[in-house]
């Protein structure tokens, strides 16, 4: 009998999200398979490609090679929003609103407004309106937005917990979709789209952000809980996680340090225009294959590159006719010979020496002097692993099966509780254990509250909080009840920082070990 | 794979006599399907059930060693279709093709250059592994000369290109040393491959244009007693090799299928006119299941990107990545150098030494065990206490370094500042920025 792939049932569907108003509204999602499994199931509508534009003139941070495409357009985000959707054929444009942040230019959420209404005008293609992960802020300016591009159908973002009822009410109100942005981990982006849906937010008007990680720089997290969100979606009818995914991966490459590190410096790191390219590529076609709908870049070239990519992946046929990046920047020729360390050509045992640098090379390897000294620890836990790794099939597919179970109720478990204990209160026995726990941070974080919190609207803020703190505690309360690791995660997660998201993820992927 | 502990305990004495020190068989049998135990422990199974059970215990993916010295690894052994599920445990190996009609001096200079390639990251040298050499004229005395530098004068694997038998063994037996592997039986060479593969006891590779044709192969090879096989599925069409990808993968895992148990070679250099197309498809190919990667050539730009998805995917998801605690260096610090600490979370020092790096003012950067945790969590859980800090600052050494007695903190652990006052006498604790973002405008300022 000839071969055929085994079946991987699948008993979901991403639900479709569109976006934009009018001929060249785009619509996302749809799929019945993982991302381009396209043997076992449809795709409707292939993955979109983003070009994000910041709202003022970046070419002072930018690393040239980016600057370069633009640097015509840059002054004017209408000129620029213009030259990504003619020339280089962005079907989405992303405005960052890079000069709100409070740190730095803080630009007014009504000078905010007055550039988002320029650009929403001055293309067809959706737009996406992205803020600056301050949850006060971005409230503000997001409001606004919605309220003076009434019809436009924009996607607001990132609505986080912290903001979701002022951003998702207003959107609600005049019409455009949700970025509903999550600290990498699959429960609390649940937890939003089921937050979103209590508010009446439908779910063909959310798209999810898992938060993105740079290349590098935590992608395996991004990659991995988004992995994990298509498959809740599509295999365990986890119609709250069946949301098209976007991934904000132009600005996390562009501005990790080897995006911009000049040749001279690094040589062996290659031309710098075709690395930082080549970094944004390859972290889209991660992204593309983990189930990202829209991938938003920042580079043509990039983005001429990957459009390719996702065209071969859906439609077939062979990439012997996509060209090389055409760089605009000199290129230089370096003598890689003389730079090279001379090869250790100890063969002797046949064991393979594990991946560890060999010190003689690592002195003379140009590498960042400083990272010389890192060695990566690894908690010893092996045999325990080795040994798992020969349980039986069917024993492997029963467990995922239970955990996947398992978790799906814990899931609905730990929601169920903590919506009731956010409502009910204070008498629960078990509380006073985590109150003892939390206690003494509180502490802490009440009085440096009050120092930063003393002005006028200090206590309406403070109520807030206090409401996501004690239902956070029960949730986590939920969990821990479910798994041994009560984890790090308290009350702080409404202020962490995308490290600290990170860490989130990683005590997740623990507890799944 | 492939047996519950019901199926094992089928096999065994069911005497329950005790001496693999649990008391029943049938506990025996569990513990085995748990991979808890080892058959060996029980001596009184048959021999007819041990062949049973060894070759039902086999990963369900061989894992092939090619390679020797610092550069030599094992491709497939993988047990899952998602890193999340476990972990992928052999990363995909990245080579590049060099054709039997390149000259001495050129090749030289190829192996040369390619050695500068090596990057290090949290302790690891990230850098390729293998060069396939390709027979392009059916000259074996070439074809082994090339082999031998390769394999005697640089530190990379060898993939051993050709579809003539002779040849294939001519390159063989010049670079054994190396273990290389030897590509690829078809169904046009598959009686001299299998016997040359046997007869030097080296991995082999096996092409073919559909699956069922690998299928035919694989079982026909094992047959003659090999185990060491890598696939080629055939197609260079990107849709297609994912889909092949997928299949063999999931065919292996999945189905139990053996004939397909085996880790898939890639041509990223036969899939696209250049690298850099090469490249974006080289990503998709580590991230779905390819085992190994040849590219056309190895370039900074391309090899980089590719290498830190690599470490990105093959990271295990059960444990943080972490640095050594200790003193670094940034720039070329001196004693009126500023001093800032944090947590030993490897994203952390990534992104706190990039960016003091980027502030371009020499400084010296205290990490601090905290178990991987970031600075927040490390400061929520009391690992990063204002005792705790000032003490690890006073065993570190930092006060020889240098001839002041400032130290710069996160400004997420701003309230361990008055603990830390009490502890470090004569020190001042300086409250640096909670985004890592601001610390270049920080040091400028403080630093003045």
């Amino acid at each position: 009998m000839a071969f055929q792939i085994p079946t991987q049932p699948y008993s979901g569907k991403i639900g479709t999200t569109t976006i934009g108003a009018g001929k060249k509204a785009v619509t996302l999602g749809g799929e019945e398979t993982y991302p381009f499994h396209l043997f076992e199931g449809k795709c409707p509508n292939p993955p979109k490609i983003a070009m994000e534009i910041w709202d003022f003139d970046p070419s002072k941070e930018w690393p040239a090679a980016a600057v370069e495409p633009f640097k015509d357009v840059m002054a004017s985000p209408e000129a620029w929003a213009k030259k990504c959707v003619e020339k280089y054929g962005a079907d989405i444009l992303v405005l960052q609103l890079k000069s709100t942040d409070p740190n730095g230019l803080d630009r007014s959420a009504e000078e905010a407004a007055e550039v988002v209404k320029k650009v929403a005008d001055a293309v067809k293609v959706p737009v996406v309106i992205w803020g600056t992960a301050n949850t006060q802020k971005d409230e503000e300016v997001l409001k606004k937005i919605s309220e003076v591009c009434q019809g436009k159908n924009l996607s607001l973002g990132p609505v986080e917990e912290g903001n979701h009822k002022g951003v998702g009410a207003s959107a609600l109100g005049y019409g455009h979709c949700i970025v509903a942005s999550s600290p990498i981990d699959v429960n609390l982006a649940k937890q939003l789209n089921i937050l979103l849906g209590n508010l009446g937010v439908k779910s063909d008007k959310i798209v999810i952000d898992p938060t993105t990680g740079g290349l590098g720089y935590g992608l395996e997290y991004s990659y991995s809980v988004m992995e994990r969100i298509r498959m809740a979606g599509l295999t365990q009818e986890d119609d709250k996680l069946q949301m098209p995914l976007i991934s904000n991966i132009g600005n996390e490459i562009w501005k990790c340090k080897e995006a911009g590190l000049p040749q001279d410096e690094v040589p062996v790191l290659g031309d710098t225009e075709k690395r930082a390219i080549m970094m944004e590529s390859v972290a889209a076609a991660c992204y593309l294959m983990a189930g990202s709908n829209v991938v938003i870049l920042r580079h043509p070239e990039t983005v001429r590159l990957v459009r390719s990519f996702i065209e071969l992946m859906v439609n077939g046929g062979m990439a012997m006719d996509i060209a090389a990046i055409d760089k605009s920047l000199p290129s230089k020729e370096i003598d890689f010979a003389s730079l090279a360390p001379k090869p250790n050509l100890d063969f002797g045992g046949k064991e393979a020496a594990p991946v560890k640098a060999a010190p003689a090379k690592a002195k003379e390897a140009p590498a960042p002097k400083v990272e010389k000294k890192a060695e990566v620890a690894k908690p010893a836990q092996p045999a325990k692993e080795k040994a798992e790794v020969e349980t039986t099939k069917e024993d492997e597919v029963a467990r995922m099966k239970a955990e996947a179970e398992a978790k799906a109720k814990a899931d609905e478990e730990a929601k169920v509780k903590a919506e009731a204990k956010a409502k009910a209160d204070a008498e629960a026995k078990a509380k006073s254990e985590a109150e003892a726990k939390t206690k003494a941070q509180e502490e802490a974080k009440a009085k440096e509250e009050q120092k930063r919190l003393a002005e006028a609207e200090a206590k309406a803020r403070e109520r807030e909080e206090l409401e996501a703190l004690k239902r956070k505690r029960a949730q986590e309360k939920a969990r821990a009840a479910k798994t041994e690791d009560a984890g790090a995660a308290t009350g702080k997660v409404l202020e962490l920082g995308v490290v600290d998201r990170l860490e989130l993820a990683i005590a997740r992927f623990r507890k799944h070990a | 794979m492939g047996l519950t502990g019901i199926q094992i305990f089928k096999l065994l004495p069911k005497t329950n006599c005790g001496e693999c020190g649990v008391p029943t068989c049938l506990a025996f049998a569990m513990n085995l399907a748990s991979g808890k135990a080892e058959l060996d422990a029980c001596p009184y199974v048959s021999a007819e059930a041990k062949e049973k059970l060894s070759e039902a215990s086999a990963p369900p993916i061989r894992p092939v060693s090619i390679g020797a010295g610092g550069r030599a690894f094992k491709t497939g052994g993988e047990t899952v279709m998602f890193r999340h599920e476990k972990t992928f445990y052999n990363p995909t190996a990245l080579g590049v093709l060099v054709t039997s009609d390149t000259g001495e001096a050129e090749l030289e200079k190829k192996l040369a250059g390619w050695n500068a390639f090596q990057y290090e990251r949290v302790g690891l040298n990230l850098r390729p592994e293998l060069v396939a050499l390709k027979d392009v004229n059916g000259d074996a005395g070439a074809f082994a000369g090339m082999a031998k530098k390769i394999a005697l004068e640089s530190e990379f694997g060898l993939v051993l290109m050709s579809d003539n038998p002779d040849v294939l063994k001519a390159g063989a037996a010049a670079s054994a040393v190396k273990r290389p592997l030897l590509y690829a039986a078809t169904s046009a060479n598959v009686d001299a491959m299998g016997a040359l593969a046997k007869e030097m006891g080296l991995p082999l590779a096996v092409k073919a244009d559909s699956i069922d044709g690998l299928m035919a192969l694989t079982t026909k090879l094992t047959g003659m007693g090999l185990k060491d096989l890598v696939l080629d599925p055939g197609s260079r069409e990107p849709k297609k090799v994912f889909e092949n990808n997928v299949a063999v993968r999931r065919a292996a895992l999945k189905a139990g299928n053996r004939a397909l148990g085996f880790p898939v070679i890639t041509f990223a250099c036969e899939m696209a006119a250049n690298l850099d197309m090469e490249t974006v498809l080289g990503a998709m190919l580590i991230a779905k299941y390819a085992g190994i990667v040849i590219f056309s050539d190895f370039r900074g730009e391309n090899l980089f990107p590719l290498l830190l998805e690599r470490l990105n995917i093959f990271t295990d998801p059960q444990r943080p990545m972490t640095v050594t605690q200790g003193i670094y260096e940034i720039g070329a610090p001196n004693e009126n150098s500023p001093v800032l600490i944090t947590t030993n979370f490897s994203l952390t020092y990534f992104i706190v030494s990039g960016e003091i790096e980027g502030s371009r003012i020499p400084s010296w950067l205290l990490i601090m065990d905290t178990e991987g945790l970031s600075v927040m969590t490390a400061w929520a859980a009391g690992k990063f206490s204002g005792d705790a800090v000032a003490s690890f600052i006073k065993k570190s050494g930092i006060a020889d370094k240098v001839n002041h007695k400032k130290i710069i903190i996160p400004g997420y652990a701003a309230s361990i500042s008055g603990d830390m006052e009490e502890e470090l006498p004569g020190w001042e604790i300086i409250i640096g920025p909670r985004d890592a973002s601001l610390i270049p405008k920080f040091l400028k300022e403080t630093v003045k």
